[in-house]
């Protein structure tokens, strides 16, 4: 199969040892670990990481392909668990994969030294939620939706549903804040789920995260602040300060675009220095998901799905 | 046809062998069918393999002599692999390391894909469950990192954990 490899190997001394294997060989070996248990193998050298990485940024590839699964993010408020649809996620793009030719890029190269892992699996997918195609209509009732009313809808009012529209359209959320909160929450899932399924029953899913992320009042405004800036300059400087983080890992985050709802004005009584009830529109402008933990979250839905006995598989095997 | 053919290990040891079992490998397979029945007789030089090794390879081949052939195509990235191994091959399998290494070797030399994946698995077991600092031991792998590059490698996979 490989002579040439073994021919070099010919000169090699007279105890064989693991790196007298070709890469090809040890790759096969390693390729059977998933990820998780496969980067701490690349502690124990120089060859053991380069091989580790290159793994890895074959099974990234795979990944941000998405292997025929497709993301859903599902975003309420506590209350609104029941209602709020999950939204599907249309694919953006990987940085630093060009999944498309298939080429490698050029994203670990260069230096060969510690650091590159890191790169690698500190690189994100893109995705944007969009409306689901059924359309739901839910009728309030009009007589708890009171705005400023504690405990009606209008503190978190139903996403609006609008037709599926031009693709410039975002999928938005009101959060309002009473003159005494600090905060609102928002319940956060990202979840994979095989292609294929109508997108209301998910039979086969693996939750990406699950988390509940506080949006405080001032980050809010700042938000908003950074928002309308963007705006005015046409520039996406500060688009990654507009990121709200739902892990601590930093597995996932939602790109958002804040405005303050003209709503509901300023009353007119009160101490400056008091805190008013707020109403923000959040648009969700885009998805981001670590590619690499994207990944280990596949290689998990495979094992569910091809493997039910739990047995370990091979996680894009690649020659 | 003769059903018997003759290989000659790289330290010049003659192994008559079936050839049947020694179709098991797409080299000595494909060679066959290049040299034609003619040459079929004279021995075929593996100069890559010893004569422990070749013995040890053909041991394998008789074992598994009846298997079925492997899928044309079982290359596909979610193709599925367990890393459970036939008792007989474990067993088989139970050499010393370098042995291991070069019955891998043989495998890939000789393509026989079967005995190449097992080899493989068995060495992914040998690694499975240690620690970095336990395989550099079992494979006597010398630690080439500077203590501060072990340590940020340890903080590049923290994202990992569960």
């Amino acid at each position: 199969m490989d002579m040439d490899m073994l021919m070099t190997d010919a000169g090699a001394p007279a105890t064989v040892g693991l790196y007298a294997l070709p890469t090809e060989i040890l790759i096969q070996i390693l390729a059977t670990f998933p990820t998780r248990s496969l980067l701490p193998l690349a502690a124990i050298s120089r060859r053991f990481y380069d091989l580790v990485l290159s793994i890895v940024y074959h099974r990234l590839v795979l990944a941000a392909s998405l292997r025929g699964h497709s993301l859903v993010l599902e975003c309420y408020h506590p209350a609104k668990k029941l209602e709020e649809p999950s939204l599907p996620c249309d694919y953006l793009d990987s940085n630093g994969f060009n999944v498309k030719a298939g080429q490698e890029s050029h994203v670990y190269y260069g230096k060969a030294d510690a650091g590159r892992l890191a790169k690698l699996t500190g690189l994100y997918s893109r995705f944007r939620p969009k409306q689901p195609e059924i359309e739901r209509t839910r009728a309030r009732h009009p007589a708890v939706d009171v705005p400023g009313h504690p405990g009606t809808s209008t503190a978190f009012p139903p996403l609006v549903i609008r037709q599926p529209s031009g693709k410039g359209e975002l999928v938005s959320q009101t959060v309002s804040l009473d003159a005494d909160e600090y905060f609102t929450q928002l319940c956060t899932k990202t979840l994979l789920v095989k292609a294929g399924q109508p997108s209301s029953i998910f039979l086969n899913f693996v939750e990406v995260t699950d988390s509940v992320v506080r949006l405080r009042r001032d980050w809010l405004a700042k938000q908003a602040a950074l928002t309308a800036e963007e705006e005015k300059r046409k520039s996406r400087k500060k688009a990654d300060e507009r990121i709200l983080w739902i892990d601590r890992k930093k597995h996932v985050g939602i790109r958002l675009k804040v405005q303050e709802s003209t709503e509901r004005s300023q009353p007119l009584l009160g101490h400056q220095d008091e805190e008013i009830p707020v109403t923000y529109t959040i648009e969700f402008e885009e998805l981001l998901v670590r590619t690499a933990h994207l990944s280990v979250m596949l290689e998990q839905a495979l094992v569910r799905q091809e493997n039910p006995s739990q047995k370990a598989i091979v996680f894009g095997f690649f020659h | 046809m003769s059903n018997t053919i003759i290989l000659t290990s790289s330290d010049n040891v003659e192994i008559p062998v079936d050839r049947e079992v020694a179709e098991r490998s797409i080299l000595i397979k494909n060679m066959l069918e290049d040299v034609g029945d003619a040459a079929a007789n004279e021995p075929i030089p593996i100069p890559n393999v010893n004569e422990a090794v070749l013995k040890k390879v053909i041991e394998w081949c008789v074992h598994h002599k009846g298997d079925p052939p492997a899928a044309a195509d079982d290359e596909t990235e979610s193709r599925k692999r367990t890393t459970e191994i036939d008792e007989w091959d474990q067993k088989f399998m139970q050499v010393d390391q370098e042995m291991l290494f070069e019955i891998i070797l043989a495998a890939n030399y000789l393509d026989i894909k079967a005995l190449l994946d097992v080899g493989c698995k068995t060495v992914a077991n040998m690694i499975k469950g240690k620690s970095p600092e336990e395989i550099r031991k079992t494979f006597n792998i010398t630690n080439d990192f500077t203590p501060e590059e072990e340590e940020q490698i340890r903080r590049e996979n923290e994202w990992a954990e569960e």
